[in-house]
């Protein structure tokens, strides 16, 4: 841990890196004549700089935005063979660890991860629409994402809440994947790529510009489809020994013998299938945006079966976005945007063991749970740049938003889903307003101040304020100083509130939403075309929700009720109460060299988080949150047709295992994945590219409990197995393009 | 679902009219910066501005993008007082014919011509043929306007300034980009 005290020793190196490298101040340099200045160091500093959007909600420089952020280019997501938005993050971004469960994985950043919350404690947008959905906030940040690769025109990452903008989720940060503009996709492309021996990815786009009723028109269009299956891993045995129902040995499968043993070599529940679309269509200022996605993946750690491929996970979306820029005066431009979105989540579990069913299923069930969400809103947004000089400029907008989300669950008797017996079932229509308004001030040259604030008034849960205040120092040229105060929220998911089970859970309809608050302070140095940037944080977490057992007291209350079955012997129930404080620092470093033709970059994160779960138990560290981790790149692009060689690598420290009763809870080992990537053309083939790269990983397993066996019982299961990781992995793709 | 479809026609309908084409650019202050920097390694500015540089930003009557554009851009410009340790002054014309326009460039000896949006593609035509010959470095954030004839673009791709640069072009209007610059930008016939 580092503490805040150790800031002033590091502007004071960075000031005598900055006195040391920097070239001459830009008067000076304007005076030069152009054949004594640094032949093109001025510029390529200039190009170097990342023009960001996502912190503020107006293009700016990175370095002077109200936000510690990262960019991904598309340029870089090729050199360094990055496949999808969890790799992107693993390997580019500062702060960002995503854990791979083989299923949906985790996303945390700067030390906090919170474990099956599906991806909503980080809003998720592509293009500025928000991805996460009201009937449980869930975004996905792997090949869930379902976003064309090849569309991706850069990612924008911002640590940090950042609801004052954007509203619920924006926890942990924002995720902005931003496509390109169709004249940078120009002309016929197709897709070939495969993850050797267990996926394959085939994808095909267009991008044009042609006139329209006499205006300039475009279409960026891409539909893809990746389908991977294994590999196959080894599991335990576990003995769980016998059925609390029948009496008899446990059965995992309809094809495994009764004999209360739990593994063996997994083949067939490993898989995922994602079909994606996304299309936009423009015409001068307006523009219509169109994604159509299925995300359906195997369950491959159930508790209650092995390797039955019956139990999968699935979710389905389509999303409509419309919107119009235009300038409503010669200080103010206006974006009107009408939205609307389409979500469903099924969840399936075949169980073959009776105690796992409900009373009567004594020969399996299938357990479904279905998850709907709608929602459509109309957003109005205003920059207006009050004295046209990028001095005092103001954000203002609102967004009126009607969402509805339902869910039932039920278990069946078997595969024909007859003899279905409801467990529960929700249906939840509100609707919410938010306004938000931001000011940018640049009273002097080396001053800026942004301080912002948005309501949400939400039917859900009340309202919510989300102040930000920030204030960037530029003391000298190339240095920038920021400090920034911002709150955030969760707001409770449909399913947190109102989901209900006569058999075992409470629904919640009081719930709140859960808050953030973080400062930070950080220093950037630039010197050329080199980035340095040192990063101190500290947040405080309030009223998170956790699923609370009931004691005997409230369960009895409950059956009086009427809420839960007389024969219920144990319950539970959404509620806020634990917190986590959290602080750390985040380092980063990047350059280029040889007129980028060399890149490099390197970031570091030390984090501590921990949590009380207001239980009476104490601080803890949370489960599977890396306290350290971070990244390291380097590429070169020898030119003339030969191949770009990049080398990454990512790493996370030790972290506590999620999802085990044992105690201590045990540690997961440090990983580091290190990558190989070769890509260019391929000779005598106009228009062909290809891309091939090998993974090596140094740990075998990583943070996550798995089988039924989640404590030290029987007494000869003394240590507990934890989720595989693919060690090795080749990967190879063609990309033609016809223009 | 059904609240936006429903709406989405008539608010279609609503503005089409008035829909003007502007691109997404760089940042008004990135642009000052990259021109006046991008300007002093052109080995013939001295020789076509003489004494002073003059940047000439040209607007379009009842475009209120133009108007913005061209207000910001010309109040980051003003901060830079010199290019290539020449003096630097920025001026403002409303287009009235590129012909005038050629002849306004010629005689006031401009270095820099810098479009704002809200031109239509043949007007940028019209206008890059006007100057086909004439000293000057023409300039635009809007993307497509480069392949109507101008010789720099300033762009933001993969989420980095980007610069755009016509050789043949340039070398119509008398521009000599010192080729570390080239090498650092997308170099079009």
């Amino acid at each position: 841990m580092i503490r805040p005290r150790l800031l002033p020793l590091a502007m004071l190196l960075l000031a005598g890196a900055a006195a040391a490298s920097e070239p001459a101040s830009p008067a000076v340099s304007e005076a030069a004549s152009p054949a004594a200045s640094d032949e093109g160091s001025d510029v390529e500093s200039l190009l170097a700089e990342p023009v960001v959007s996502t912190a503020s909600m107006a293009a700016e420089s990175a370095s002077t935005a109200p936000a510690t952020s990262t960019s991904i280019s598309a340029d870089d997501l090729r050199r360094y063979g990055i496949r999808s938005l969890d790799e992107a993050l693993n390997f580019l971004s500062m702060g960002v660890v995503v854990e791979n469960t083989f299923s949906s994985s985790e996303i945390g950043a700067r030390g906090v991860l919170l474990n099956r919350d599906y991806g909503n404690h980080v809003l998720l947008l592509i293009d500025g629409h928000a991805i996460n959905e009201p009937w449980d906030g869930t975004a996905y940040f792997e090949r869930g994402a379902a976003v064309p690769f090849e569309l991706i025109d850069h990612i924008e990452v911002v640590l940090g809440p950042g609801s004052v903008l954007y509203g619920s989720n924006a926890m942990l940060g924002v995720v902005n994947v931003v496509t390109k503009r169709a004249k940078d996709y120009l002309g016929e492309h197709l897709v070939l790529e495969s993850e050797l021996f267990t996926s394959i990815r085939g994808a095909a786009g267009l991008g044009r510009e042609f006139t329209l009723l006499g205006r300039p028109a475009t279409l960026l269009a891409q539909v893809e489809y990746y389908d991977s299956r294994g590999p196959a891993f080894t599991y335990g045995p576990q003995n769980y020994g016998l059925d609390s129902v029948t009496g008899q040995p446990k059965q995992f499968g309809p094809d495994l013998p009764a004999n209360g043993i739990w593994g063996g070599t997994s083949s067939r529940n490993l898989y995922a299938q994602v079909p994606a679309g996304f299309a936009r269509f423009t015409l001068g200022d307006f523009e219509l945006t169109a994604r159509a996605a299925l995300f359906k993946r195997s369950n491959p750690f159930s508790w209650t079966s092995f390797d039955d491929p019956r139990s999968y996970e699935q979710d389905r979306w389509l999303s409509l976005d419309a919107r119009y820029h235009f300038s409503l005066t010669k200080r103010s431009q206006m974006t009107l945007r009408a939205y609307g979105d389409f979500y469903s989540y099924e969840e399936r579990d075949a169980i073959t063991a009776a105690e796992d069913c409900l009373e009567g299923q004594t020969s399996g069930c299938i357990y479904r749970l279905l998850g709907r969400s709608r929602w459509g809103g109309l957003e109005v947004h205003t920059v207006t740049d009050w004295l046209q000089d990028g001095r005092l400029v103001t954000v203002l907008g609102g967004d009126a938003r009607l969402r509805w989300a339902g869910s039932d669950g039920a278990y069946h008797d078997d595969l024909s889903f007859t003899n279905g017996k409801q467990n529960t079932s929700l249906r939840r229509t509100e609707r919410a307003l938010a306004l938000y308004a931001e000011v940018t001030g640049r009273p002097a040259d080396w001053l800026g101040i942004n301080a912002g604030a948005r309501l949400d008034a939400d039917q859900g849960f009340g309202s919510r304020i989300s102040p930000r205040l920030a204030t960037t120092l530029t003391p000298w040229a190339g240095t920038a100083l920021k400090g920034i105060y911002s709150e955030a929220f969760r707001a409770p998911t449909a399913f947190e509130l109102s989901y209900s089970d006569p058999l075992g859970e409470l629904a919640a309809p009081d719930l709140k939403p859960e808050r953030v608050r973080s400062v930070e302070v950080s220093i950037e140095q630039r010197f050329g075309t080199h980035r340095l940037l040192l990063g101190l944080f500290k947040s405080w977490w309030y009223d998170m929700v956790q699923l609370v057992s009931l004691d005997a007291g409230e369960l009895a209350a409950a059956q009086v009720a009427g809420q839960l079955d007389a024969g219920a012997s144990a319950a539970t129930q959404y509620r806020n109460r634990a917190s986590i404080a959290n602080d750390g620092l985040n380092l980063a470093f990047d350059g280029t060299q040889l007129a980028g033709r060399l890149r490099y970059g390197l970031t570091a994160t030390l984090a501590r988080a921990e949590q009380d779960a207001g239980d009476g138990s104490g601080a803890s560290e949370l489960p599977a949150a890396a306290r350290v981790s971070g990244n390291a790149r380097l590429s070169y692009d020898p030119g003339g047709g030969l191949p770009v060689i990049g080398l990454a690598a990512r790493w996370v420290g030790r972290r506590k295992v999620a999802d085990t009763d044992f105690t201590p809870r045990p540690d997961a080992s440090a990983n580091t994945e290190l990558r190989v990537t070769l890509s260019g053309p391929v000779p005598f083939v106009p228009g062909l590219t290809y891309r091939a790269s090998a993974d090596w990983a140094t740990a075998a397993h990583g943070p996550y409990a798995i089988g039924p066996l989640r404590a030290p019982s029987p007494p000869d299961y003394v240590a507990q197995e934890l989720i595989p990781i693919r060690r090795f992995v080749a990967s190879v793709g063609l990309q033609y393009d016809l223009q | 679902m059904v609240r936006a479809s429903r709406l989405r026609a008539p608010v279609l309908a609503l503005l089409l009219p008035i829909l003007a084409g502007a691109d997404e650019s760089v940042p008004v202050a990135i642009q000052a910066e990259l021109l006046t920097k991008v300007a002093a390694y052109d080995r013939n500015l001295p020789k076509r501005a003489g004494d002073r540089v003059i940047t000439l930003i040209l607007t379009k009557a009842h475009s209120t993008e133009s108007e913005r554009t061209a207000a910001a851009m010309q109040n980051a410009l003003a901060a830079k007082t010199t290019v290539a340790g020449l003096p630097h002054l920025v001026e403002r014309a409303e287009l009235s014919d590129p012909a005038s326009l050629a002849g306004i460039c010629k005689a006031k000896h401009v270095a820099i011509l810098y479009l704002t949006p809200g031109f239509e593609d043949a007007e940028v035509a019209a206008i890059a043929a006007a100057l086909d010959g004439v000293d000057v470095l023409t300039v635009s954030a809007v993307a497509r306007y480069l392949s109507k004839g101008l010789v720099l673009g300033l762009d933001v791709v993969s989420g980095r300034p980007k610069l755009h640069f016509s050789i043949g072009r340039s070398r119509r209007q008398g521009i000599a980009m010192s080729a570390t610059v080239l090498a650092l930008m997308e170099v079009h016939e």
